[in-house]
């Protein structure tokens, strides 16, 4: 350690490991569905993708699983809830879907309406 | 990739309840579940409740589990990790009882009032690894001082801020780096003490055990300030968790090249070494920790010279406490303003590490903004006395310090507030006594421990504590009389004007704090010869009502000392007061609840 910039540097790298702690200002909130429904449709690669999408932005999100999401034909139900606490429910999100929500939703700001659960 | 992560307390007492087991039981059970890739288990320091441990955190939910069992372990990740079910039945936080939805952990009645500062990173990073202090910021206020400021200006700040020493005399700490820094010379001197001995106190232990680090930077800083290149820490070999963690926190600054020679490439070398206490109270009094630190039996010597002028090896040294350590990088990352703006309701700046003990719901560690309120901290924070039990006072500063009563309890936390009640901050021990604690017995216990830690240099403090406990004795078994008590203050008064070091001089403040808080008490020894509370042995009769005895014996078949006679069905028991151990025996026994003490 040299110098100010090299422990800047370490710090943003070992940061980026610790984000799940020590973020609290976060820009959205993602809610994954995990009902025993949910998980049969497949809703763990779903958070798992959304997860690494997200990992490659710089955006800070905060992705968590709720078990007690009623159990849906249109499962895996994603909900996204941004600063003001707006609710948006994405239905039938599989892998795909999830990628495009990252995309779109959380990088772009645009909501996705054809996927929105009316 | 990651998107939980289990945070198990590793401190002292969340170890003693077996979390080290907990983090094994953690690894397999996910491991099991397949969720390897998914959730990370991490060790961490002090979370603060420590009377429910072990406690975990989990993130991003930000939930804490509490008195987690090895049994509970698959129940949390199958339904929480993998189903997304939090485990209410374990949880901390608080839950809306009719949405059900989970509050946040910084909602709850324990934590809304704290702010972390000293405690910022305990139960947050992995204490035992470098990189996760530098990840919230660690060793930058380091690099900052050295490449950007000069000695005076560090100094300045720390001045400015207004920090005070926490380890009990409340000393300005800018001030004592202003007096080593003044002194000439280029050999100088930076000491941590970590001997932390009052009774019921742990704050110290905790820093250490959850962020070694904050430490070491404060002392790096303090170092390039006074221009000093060698630094002590002090710390009590009862420790082991704590040594062991600094050891490592050490020799991965070292690997970093954070501590040593040339750091951050300029000409400020830097290094540390530990010194194991072996736990005599008396060397948490610097001028007897400095004897201790140079192989010499731990004894005060009088000041001045104050250390700052003349102190390890004889050469200027300063000396601050842990949590006045743990302060310092966050003062010079955030500026002295920030710092004097945290507190201002009272006559000092920041927060204060406590203790919480004795009769209270919350027992653990709590850091409050000085000017918190007692009440606030005993009732809302602390969740009161336990069993619906009447709160009787709060003891705060150790064997130093004093006991405040109900009607103090408002009074704003703060350095100056409590000298003026007749306690003192001490370094953060803060022990609740509810109405089954007899005051007289709480004075002789802070005695006794003083009578055994007396180092013995000083004749008042050898000899005179001594005979205050011999009088305090006297009280509780009911020796004593009104001529007792003004001996008693008599004596009191000369210890504190010619004892030779700070421990002497307030070793009489626990027993002339309960004399004028709790006079009636003491006068209900001496003059009724009763003890309200039931806790002095000698003062209390246990009394069988012979018209109401049933006469069933069952009394007698328990008591240790065959105290009671009687004749089974014909003869109402009856207790020899003379033989009566006072074991309280007899009233448990008896069915019909015909016993009473008096």
């Amino acid at each position: 350690m040299k110098s100010l910039e090299d422990l800047q540097k370490m710090r943003d790298e070992q940061a980026k490991s610790m984000k799940l702690r020590i973020e609290n200002n976060y820009q959205y909130t993602i809610i994954v569905s995990s009902s025993t429904h949910a998980l049969m449709k497949g809703s763990r690669d779903t958070i798992n993708t959304i997860i690494e999408a997200l990992a490659k932005t710089d955006k800070i999100v905060k992705v968590m699983q709720d078990g007690h999401i009623a159990p849906s034909d249109v499962d895996p139900i994603v909900e996204v809830y941004d600063q003001n606490d707006q609710k948006t429910t994405y239905q039938q999100v599989d892998v795909n879907r999830a990628k495009e929500i990252v995309e779109r939703h959380i990088l772009q700001d645009t909501v996705i309406e054809e996927y929105v659960l009316k | 990739m990651e998107r939980i992560q289990v945070l198990i307390c590793a401190g002292t007492g969340c170890t003693i309840g077996n979390s080290g087991a907990l983090i094994e039981e953690f690894k397999a059970q996910i491991k099991h579940a397949g969720l390897e890739n998914e959730v990370s288990v991490l060790r961490t320091g002090c979370l603060g409740l420590c009377g429910v441990g072990p406690n975990i955190s989990i993130y991003p939910d930000n939930i804490i589990y509490k008195s987690v069992k090895v049994e509970d372990v698959q129940e949390i990740v199958l339904e929480h990790f993998h189903k997304g079910r939090p485990v209410t039945r374990l949880m901390l936080n608080e839950i809306d009882e009719e949405t059900k939805e989970i509050h946040d952990i910084n909602h709850t009645s324990f934590y809304s009032k704290q702010k972390r500062i000293a405690l910022h990173n305990c139960g947050v990073i992995d204490p035992e690894n470098i990189k996760e202090y530098i990840g919230t910021d660690g060793y930058k206020a380091l690099a900052k001082v050295i490449t950007e400021m000069t000695q005076q200006e560090v100094v300045d700040i720390i001045k400015d801020s207004g920090l005070r020493g926490r380890g009990g005399g409340g000393f300005t700490t800018g001030m004592k780096w202003q007096f080593a820094l003044n002194e000439p010379g280029n050999e100088k001197y930076v000491i941590c003490n970590a001997d932390e001995g009052d009774p019921g106190a742990f704050m110290d232990r905790s820093i250490l055990e959850g962020n070694p680090h904050s430490v070491i930077e404060a002392m790096a800083i303090a170092g390039y300030a006074i221009g000093a290149q060698h630094g002590y820490i002090y710390i009590r070999a009862e420790y082991p968790i704590a040594v062991d963690r600094l050891n490592t926190a050490i020799e991965q600054a070292h690997e970093l090249g954070l501590l040593g020679d040339h750091l951050f490439g300029t000409d400020f070398s830097f290094d540390l070494e530990l010194r194991l206490g072996a736990g005599a109270f008396v060397c948490g009094e610097e001028t007897a920790l400095i004897q201790s630190i140079e192989g010499e039996r731990g004894m005060p010597n009088p000041k001045p010279p104050f250390p700052a002028h003349k102190g390890v090896w004889g050469k200027p040294t300063i000396i601050n406490n842990v949590e006045t350590y743990a302060n310092i990088a966050q003062i010079i990352l955030n500026g002295a303003d920030w710092f004097k703006n945290i507190g201002k309701e009272s006559s000092s700046t920041g927060t204060k590490v406590f203790a919480l003990g004795g009769k209270i719901v919350n027992t653990g560690l709590v850091e409050v903004p000085m000017g918190t309120t007692l009440r606030e901290v005993i009732y809302e924070i602390g969740g009161g006395c336990p069993n619906g039990k009447k709160f009787k006072a709060v003891q705060t500063g150790g064997p130093s310090g004093g006991c405040l009563t109900e009607e103090q309890l408002d009074t704003p936390i703060g350095f100056d507030e409590l000298v003026k009640l007749g306690s003192m901050m001490g370094s953060g021990g803060m022990i609740v006594l509810d109405e089954d604690n007899c005051m007289v017995d709480v004075a002789r216990f802070y005695l006794d421990f003083i009578v055994d830690e007396s180092c013995g240099k000083c004749s008042p403090c050898r000899i005179g504590t001594k005979r205050m406990l011999e009088l305090l004795q006297d009280i509780c078994d009911g020796k004593g009389t009104l001529d007792t008590l003004d001996e008693l203050e008599m004596l009191a008064h000369t210890i504190k004007d010619t004892a030779l070091c700070g421990l002497g001089q307030s070793a009489p403040n626990p027993v002339l704090s309960t004399l004028s808080q709790f006079r009636d008490e003491y006068i209900a020894h001496v003059v009724d010869k009763k003890c309200p509370a039931g806790v002095c042995k000698a003062l209390l009769s246990y009394e069988i009502d012979p018209n109401k005895c049933r006469k069933c014996g069952l009394c007698a078949k328990q008591c240790p000392a065959n105290a009671i006679s009687g004749q089974l069905g014909k003869v109402p028991y009856f207790i020899d007061q003379d033989r009566c151990i006072k074991c309280g025996s007899c009233i448990s026994a008896c069915h019909f609840n015909v016993i009473s003490r008096k």
